[in-house]
């Protein structure tokens, strides 16, 4: 790698560079979270709670992305593995409760975008916080088709999620539009909502 | 009357923030994020100013609205981005934006920011409000709707038949005035105009050469290519060689 690196300045310069505003995005999005909270008076149930979650699901992701293209000459692109990914972020959200249980489904072979998958962390972080004001567990299950990657999660103590949007009505503004980021879609069903992202 | 601000921004979490600032700060404020709905929104917002972010969809679309703003409009503008990369700021340069906000950035960055761009555009109308009367008055309005026309429809094929209707004159009247008040025919004029907008995009984008043919409302490279070889008088892909760095 480091032959590669001398003969090539350039493409390290240019990986520098593209590192280093991708940085600095995901700064801004961390900073846009928290002024958007104040904006909308979004009442987080354990604020420090939250920004802890997004700081760890941030350095989870450029760990797995630095990981996975240390073997490499020079990365190629920046997707990383869904599976890999989730395992490792959910198993932190899991460190602090016992009240999350997931499912991945043929994951195993997916990528995700770098930023992508950062996007899809915070609205895991913003599902979390939804889960402890209900005082509540949390289910997931994770799987695919073609394009779309579909998050399908519920609440133990919500009868029908079909009203999902009416207990959260005050909160759902950056859930919207973290789901909105990714292009995903709701599908309000009795015992689940099914979020559907065109990312893989 | 609040003064109107258009955010071009994709990622939907920065443009909702900024959008609450401008709010907060006494402004109306509009969000896009394309090309497209940029260029649909001058015509329709009519913004004073406007918010853009470099890497729309991730491919320096925001250079391009840049490079059209300069060419074609007088609205002031001011790039948000994360990119600090001398490369970068050297390319935004030529599209000469009134200010270059680095991601990330504060409210009051913002604010700051779009005060001293608006007073600085007052000042300069201010000191050049007569030349503007003279400019303004060269033109009948039956022929500043058809260049307002050309305008904002330059990336599409524009026909004369339209450019009559919205003149509201009888056809042989305005091909005639047309000459007369711009002092070129309409087809050279669009000829011109989609020539000079296509040497800008060559300069200042990475926009591949058949993508700024079909920008420009051409159906294909070939015929793209022999338009610009015949104002130019090099190739498209000539002329990138020779004025990018």
């Amino acid at each position: 790698m480091i032959n590669n690196l001398q003969e090539h300045p350039e493409k390290l310069r240019e990986v520098l560079d593209k590192t280093l505003h991708r940085f600095k995005n995901n700064l801004q999005t961390q900073l846009s979270l928290m002024n958007i909270q104040s904006a909308t008076n979004r009442n987080y149930f354990d604020d420090r709670k939250v920004i802890v979650d997004r700081i760890f699901a941030l350095t989870y992701l450029y760990d797995l992305f630095y990981k996975s293209n240390k073997e490499e000459d020079l990365p190629t692109d920046t997707f990383i593995s869904l599976q890999s990914y989730l395992l490792q972020f959910l198993q932190y959200l899991k460190s602090s409760t016992s009240e999350i249980d997931f499912e991945l489904i043929d994951t195993s072979l997916s990528k995700v975008e770098v930023d992508d998958l950062l996007i899809l962390a915070y609205i895991l972080v913003e599902m979390n916080d939804f889960r402890m004001s209900l005082n509540d567990r949390l289910s997931l299950e994770f799987g695919h088709n073609t394009k779309n990657l579909s998050l399908k999660f519920s609440y133990s103590s919500i009868e029908n999620h079909e009203k999902f949007y009416n207990l959260f009505e005050k909160e759902f503004k950056i859930f919207d539009l973290l789901v909105k980021q990714l292009k995903g879609k709701f599908d309000y069903k009795r015992k689940f909502v099914r979020l559907s992202f065109p990312i893989l | 009357m609040k003064t109107k601000i258009l955010i071009v921004e994709d990622d939907k979490l920065v443009s909702f923030e900024i959008q609450s600032i401008l709010n907060e700060n006494g402004f109306d404020a509009n969000i896009c994020e394309s090309y497209n709905c940029c260029i649909k929104n001058l015509d329709t917002f009519k913004p004073e100013l406007i918010l853009l972010d470099i890497d729309l969809s991730k491919k320096y679309e925001g250079i391009q609205i840049g490079s059209y703003l300069n060419s074609k409009s007088k609205i002031p503008f001011i790039y948000i981005t994360g990119y600090t990369d001398l490369e970068t700021i050297k390319r935004i340069q030529t599209t000469k934006p009134v200010g270059y906000l680095s991601k990330p950035f504060r409210d009051v960055d913002i604010i700051s920011n779009i005060e001293l761009a608006l007073y600085n555009k007052k000042a300069s109308l201010d000191d050049t409000g007569n030349h503007e009367v003279e400019e303004d008055s060269k033109y009948s309005k039956p022929i500043k709707r058809a260049l307002e026309y050309i305008d904002t429809n330059i990336n599409q094929e524009i026909k004369t038949d339209e450019l009559i209707r919205v003149s509201g004159w009888s056809k042989f009247h305005f091909i005639r005035e047309f000459a007369k008040e711009v002092g070129k025919t309409p087809y050279q004029y669009i000829f011109d105009e989609k020539m000079k907008l296509a040497s800008s995009k060559l300069k200042n984008t990475y926009q591949s050469i058949k993508e700024i043919a079909f920008d420009l409302g051409y159906t294909s490279n070939s015929s793209f290519t022999n338009a610009f070889v015949k104002h130019s008088g090099i190739s498209p892909s000539s002329f990138r060689k020779k004025y990018c760095r």
